[in-house]
């Protein structure tokens, strides 16, 4: 399990690297969390670096978006692979999610 | 540089000495010199002053002689000639000092006219002289017209007497009175010559000498005749003479006695001129003394003072460096010596007998440390070839403890074909606790042992080796396998002081079946690896170790090993093969790197596993023997096989332990699986999305998480696509149910579940679940390829 954090503006952009499936996934809900429980309201995740996500991701990123929302703040994800993307798509997840091809595409 | 001690001690004792003993003749010199001159200056001075008395006394007694006459004859009016003439002789004779007299006369002043009658001795007697003579005119003579004119009595200057003989004279003239008045002189003369020639026979030294010089300033009694001439020293003096002559001049003048060093007026050479004064006539005695000869004898005594001193420095470094080089010659012998310990020559006796005792101490020191250091070396030496004679000792143990392992494979050349069979052992030091044997039993039945001894080492080996002999021993004599066990473990208790122990693991393998009785004593379950690559672990009921209670009893499991498959018996060094960073390799990694390896040959298989168990462990140190034992019972086709891949086209069986760590590695696996199949790269990620999806929710649900379970995994390849079946035997879940949960419409407030499902039916074709059924729960998942313009 790796994540890179990096502040742009007011968005925090968490990189997971790597797969995200039942076996990691709560280690990336509790790093994720963690970052949230800190403070930072506007939580982006970078998946251009992250070549498979299970539906165990889907709940991470579900989850996260929830405490956000609890805590008024805003989350996007970035570039997804197709794999992902295709994920995201059919679980109808994309619908709830802000998606944006780059970091620089945050509002 | 200067460093040694004998050059050291001359440098700085030999300067001290010589400045030293330069002082104390210096300065004794001095001293001497003050009071050598003290004495010398005043001996002389007496001396001078006797010879000034001698002069002194002979004067007087002249001059009262001649003053006696002159009284006689005054005041005597009545004088005659004879008269006279007899107190002349007669004075003459009374004095014998006197060499001659006379009475003159003024010729007006007496009845007696010109009257001077001189007698003077020749030889024995008195001669006569007529002083009134035509040549001679007595009245004109200074001797005669000085005391008329001084009107009293006075020595003449000395002179040579011409009519007396040509000898030195002085003459004392005194008035003789007639009423007072003067009329006539009475002589006395004496002859200088003896005083002279005294006075020239004076030794003063070797060269010092005397002389006079008499109130005029003429020199009388000089040693240089040349001096002695008629001139005085105020003669001698040139005007405006400012030079020794001057100086002496000076010194003359002033009648007091005195001594003064300064050049000699006549030689010139540095002298002390010592002064007296004869105090009848006014003359000066004088004696003349060179300085040097004077210091002659100081300077003789200076050189004796310095030869001595000289003598004794010499003495001095004598013994300096006599004393240095005891201490020194030593010291070197010494420096040879030790040299020849550091060319390892520690044998040396170091035998300082002479010299200072500390050299000797030192000697003594040296010779204990060379025999310690021979001793030390000895003593290496003695430690080094016991730990090598241990070590080959060892070797030795090991190639034994090697050779009672079976060695040649096959081990039953004619079962070449039916079965494959390879050991593997590699102790973790020289000698190892762990060992597998083979051997026949009867009715086609073969004996594969395993055993690992609860320790290493040589303890272990010797332990290792009688267990084996006693399982060997046992099994031969046909007993059931848990009998062997039971007797084993019986004689291995009975007589264990060591309280060792040994796990084994005893399988008879029926030849013709493939039929499998084990019998476990606490050893690890052996491992299968099925024909499709499925590998399982064999359950086994798990007995106590042998050797740990006498009275122990074994049950047997049973398993038959099925064509085409193999069977992996091994220890804990392999499971518990640890890197550098304590990570264990585990023994899902070994079930999962056996996966497919069923047809490989045995040999291949156990070197493979071998490399990559020291892969894992990256040069860490191994710590525990490694041993490992396969059977495989051949199928009648032999087939290319390369365990890192699936079979193309063929089923392929997995069982799997319920936790989520191989997720992955099963993702991986599939990927290739439906590669194989034909999928392309959005197939295969569908698939292996749809394979996580149901193996997450087995593990999770079905077993809970807990890793202790199995679960198998099938993969059945289609003509068109691919089936994989997921069997658990964990809590069955409600199918539709839990698919219903969600409808693929996401909300902020979705419930998280039935997300994953919903997935596996979005991704596969078909998804079917069938719970509790004879095989367990049975879910399956087909997935075609897209066909061409679909």
């Amino acid at each position: 399990m790796q994540v890179d954090y990096k502040k742009d503006g007011k968005w925090l952009i968490a990189k997971p690297t790597g797969r995200i499936d039942g076996h990691t996934s709560p280690d990336f809900e509790a790093s994720f969390l963690e970052k949230i429980a800190e403070g930072n309201t506007h939580f982006a995740v970078d998946l251009s670096k992250v070549d498979y996500m299970s539906s165990a991701g889907l709940r991470v990123l579900l989850a996260t978006y929830k405490s956000l929302k609890a805590a008024s703040g805003d989350m996007a994800l970035i570039a997804p692979q197709a794999g992902v993307a295709e994920v995201l798509e059919i679980s109808g997840f994309a619908s709830i999610f802000n998606i944006v091809p780059k970091a620089g595409d945050l509002d | 540089m200067i460093t040694g001690v004998k050059s050291r001690l001359l440098l700085t004792l030999v300067p001290i000495l010589v400045v030293l003993f330069g002082l104390l003749v210096f300065l004794t010199f001095k001293d001497s010199e003050r009071t050598v001159l003290q004495q010398i200056t005043r001996e002389s001075y007496e001396l001078a002053r006797s010879h000034a008395k001698e002069f002194d006394v002979l004067f007087e007694s002249s001059r009262k002689a001649a003053e006696g006459l002159a009284l006689s004859l005054s005041d005597n009016e009545g004088c005659n000639r004879d008269e006279i003439i007899q107190k002349i002789k007669g004075n003459l004779e009374k004095n014998p000092d006197i060499y001659g007299s006379t009475a003159a006369f003024i010729p007006e002043a007496t009845p007696l006219g010109r009257f001077a009658p001189y007698y003077f001795r020749s030889g024995d007697s008195l001669a006569y002289s007529d002083l009134d003579s035509e040549d001679y005119h007595y009245t004109s003579w200074e001797w005669f017209t000085r005391p008329v004119r001084d009107g009293r009595g006075s020595w003449s200057e000395p002179y040579f007497d011409e009519g007396g003989g040509g000898i030195l004279m002085t003459t004392y003239s005194e008035v003789i009175l007639c009423h007072g008045e003067i009329v006539g002189i009475a002589t006395v003369d004496i002859s200088l010559d003896e005083l002279v020639a005294r006075t020239k026979r004076l030794k003063i030294g070797d060269t010092g000498y005397a002389f006079i010089i008499s109130d005029q300033g003429r020199f009388i009694a000089h040693p240089g005749e040349e001096v002695l001439s008629q001139k005085t020293i105020w003669e001698l003096l040139e005007p405006g003479d400012e030079g020794m002559m001057a100086e002496f001049a000076e010194i003359i003048k002033d009648k007091s006695s005195n001594y003064i060093e300064m050049p000699d007026p006549f030689y010139g050479k540095q002298s002390w001129i010592i002064t007296t004064d004869i105090q009848s006539t006014g003359w000066t005695f004088v004696i003349a003394y060179p300085s040097d000869e004077i210091l002659d004898s100081l300077v003789q005594l200076r050189n004796k003072a310095l030869f001595l001193a000289a003598l004794i420095i010499a003495f001095v470094i004598g013994i300096v460096v006599l004393i240095s080089s005891g201490v020194t010659s030593p010291l070197k012998r010494l420096v040879g010596q030790v040299q020849s310990y550091s060319e390892g020559n520690y044998q040396i006796k170091l035998a300082e007998k002479t010299g200072p005792k500390e050299i000797r101490d030192l000697s003594l020191a040296f010779n204990s440390l060379g025999g310690a250091i021979v001793e030390q070396i000895d003593n290496v030496r003695k430690t080094t070839a016991q730990k090598e004679r241990y070590q080959q000792e060892l070797l030795i143990a090991a190639e034994i403890q090697k050779s009672i392992l079976p060695q040649v494979f096959p081990p039953f050349p004619e079962l070449v074909g039916i079965i494959d069979i390879y050991g593997l052992n590699r102790p973790a030091l020289e000698v190892g606790g762990d060992f597998f044997d083979i051997f026949r039993l009867k009715d086609n039945k073969i004996a594969l042992v395993i055993a690992d001894v609860s320790d290493k080492g040589a303890p272990a080996s010797l332990f290792m080796a009688m267990t084996r002999i006693l399982t060997r021993e046992i099994a031969s004599q046909g007993h059931s396998p848990a009998e062997v066990l039971r007797r084993v473990n019986y004689r291995l208790a009975k007589d264990n002081s060591a309280s060792m122990f040994v796990t084994m693991l005893y399988c008879e393998y029926d030849v013709e079946s493939g039929n499998i009785r084990f019998v476990c004593a606490g050893h690890n379950a052996p491992i299968c690896v099925h024909k499709g690559g499925e590998v399982e672990q064999i359950p086994m009921r798990i007995g106590l170790p042998l050797g740990a209670l006498p009275n122990t009893h074994y049950e047997t499991s049973e398993f038959t090993l099925p064509t085409c498959s193999m069977i992996l018996l091994y220890t804990d060094g392999i499971t518990e093969a640890e890197d550098t960073e304590g990570r264990e390799f585990g023994l899902e990694n070994l079930v999962w790197n056996l996966r497919g390896a069923a047809e490989c040959e045995c040999k291949k298989v156990a070197h493979g596993l071998l490399g990559l168990i020291d892969e894992f462990t990256k040069g860490a140190k191994q710590r525990d023997d490694i041993t490992m034992l396969l059977l495989c019972r051949q199928c009648a086709l032999e087939t290319a096989f390369d365990p890192a891949r699936p079979i193309p086209g063929k089923e392929i069986l997995l069982r799997l332990p319920a936790e989520t760590g191989i997720l992955e590695g099963v993702a991986d696996f599939t990927e290739l699986v439906a590669k194989d199949c034909g999928f392309d790269a959005k197939g295969v990620y569908q698939i292996k999305l749809a394979l996580d999806e149901v193996m997450n929710n087995v593990i999770m649900y079905a077993y809970r998480g807990n890793s202790a379970d199995n679960f198998l995994l099938k993969y059945i390849p289609l003509a068109g696509g691919l089936k994989i079946e997921i069997v658990d035997y964990g809590i069955p879940f409600d199918f539709d149910e839990k698919l219903d949960r969600y409808d693929g419409k996401a909300s902020e407030d979705q419930p998280i579940g039935g997300i994953g499902l919903y997935l596996v039916k979005q991704f596969a074709d078909e998804v079917h679940y069938a719970p509790e059924t004879s095989e367990g729960n049975k879910l399956t998942i087909i997935k075609f390829r897209p066909t061409d313009g679909a």
